[in-house]
């Protein structure tokens, strides 16, 4: 039997995509004119995440074992969706990404670093 | 005492013409070195007086970084502005803007990395660009993210 586009995908098959995307945005990073890429992406991400927000504190548990993930945009996407659900792990997480090589998920993980320590930033 | 100077003099240029082949007439031809004259107190100069300049072509051919690297460096190095010059930042002081101050020169390559991470939406900015989050801020403020942006890509120390 073939899926309905209707059926409601679970928590870790929005998870597994949540991970496909986020391998897709950073290969984007590397390409000449990735930017509608990037963005498209971004917002497709940010589209699964809202759906696991909508199912609750329990669905995006689903992301946690993301954090240990060896790509670090997918770290880094997962982070900004778990710092409220598991705020020390996200954290080690973060500052790790921020000791890293020096890349873009650098970048924003120590832009997120500092938007948290002035308030600029509150994770939900 | 003067005729035996003399006789040393008239030596020391016959043995200069059968080493080097300059006539003691031909004495500033080109691309002869002048003969050295500084005083014997004198310990030396790092530097001769560089012979023949008048016969190059190309612009600083005997540094070490010459015309050709300086040229591939600017072809290769962008300028970039910290705080960004274009209508959106109209009501700042475009004296600051146009200023050097305001200007780095980074590697093509990571000046591409500095404008998408410019044009993409970010989650530490609700959703932004940096572009459109940095709308309506001022020069310092701006400066101050430019500069932070580029420490944390490892362009800037």
């Amino acid at each position: 039997m073939t899926k309905s586009i209707f059926d409601d995908p679970s928590d870790e098959q929005l998870a597994q995509d949540f991970v496909d995307l986020s391998l897709k945005q950073y290969d984007s990073e590397f390409e000449e004119d990735g930017v509608e890429d990037y963005t498209r992406l971004y917002h497709a991400i940010q589209a699964i995440a809202a759906v696991l927000r909508s199912r609750g504190v329990s669905a995006r548990r689903a992301l946690i074992p993301l954090l240990r993930h060896p790509n670090a945009r997918v770290r880094i996407n997962a982070i900004h969706q778990l710092l409220a659900i598991v705020p020390e792990q996200a954290m080690a997480a973060l500052e790790e990404i921020a000791r890293g090589p020096r890349n873009r998920e650098r970048l924003d993980a120590g832009q997120t670093l500092r938007f948290l320590a002035d308030g600029t930033y509150k994770p939900t | 005492m003067s005729e035996q100077r003399g006789i040393i003099t008239r030596v020391a240029t016959g043995l200069r013409y059968i080493v080097s082949g300059t006539a003691p007439a031909d004495w500033f031809g080109p691309a002869q070195p002048l003969p050295p004259m500084a005083p014997p107190e004198v310990a030396g100069r790092s530097f001769d007086f560089p012979v023949g300049v008048n016969l190059r072509t190309a612009p600083r051919t005997d540094e070490s970084i010459g015309f050709r690297e300086l040229r591939a460096l600017a072809d290769a190095y962008d300028l970039l502005r910290l705080v960004k010059q274009g209508r959106q930042n109209d009501y700042l002081d475009q004296d600051q803007v146009q200023s050097p101050a305001n200007v780095v020169r980074i590697p093509y390559y990571r000046h591409k990395d500095v404008q998408s991470y410019y044009q993409t939406p970010n989650p530490n900015l609700g959703g932004l660009t940096p572009r459109q989050y940095l709308r309506g801020k001022s020069y310092e403020e701006q400066f101050e993210f430019g500069l932070q942006a580029l420490r944390d890509l490892g362009i800037m120390k």
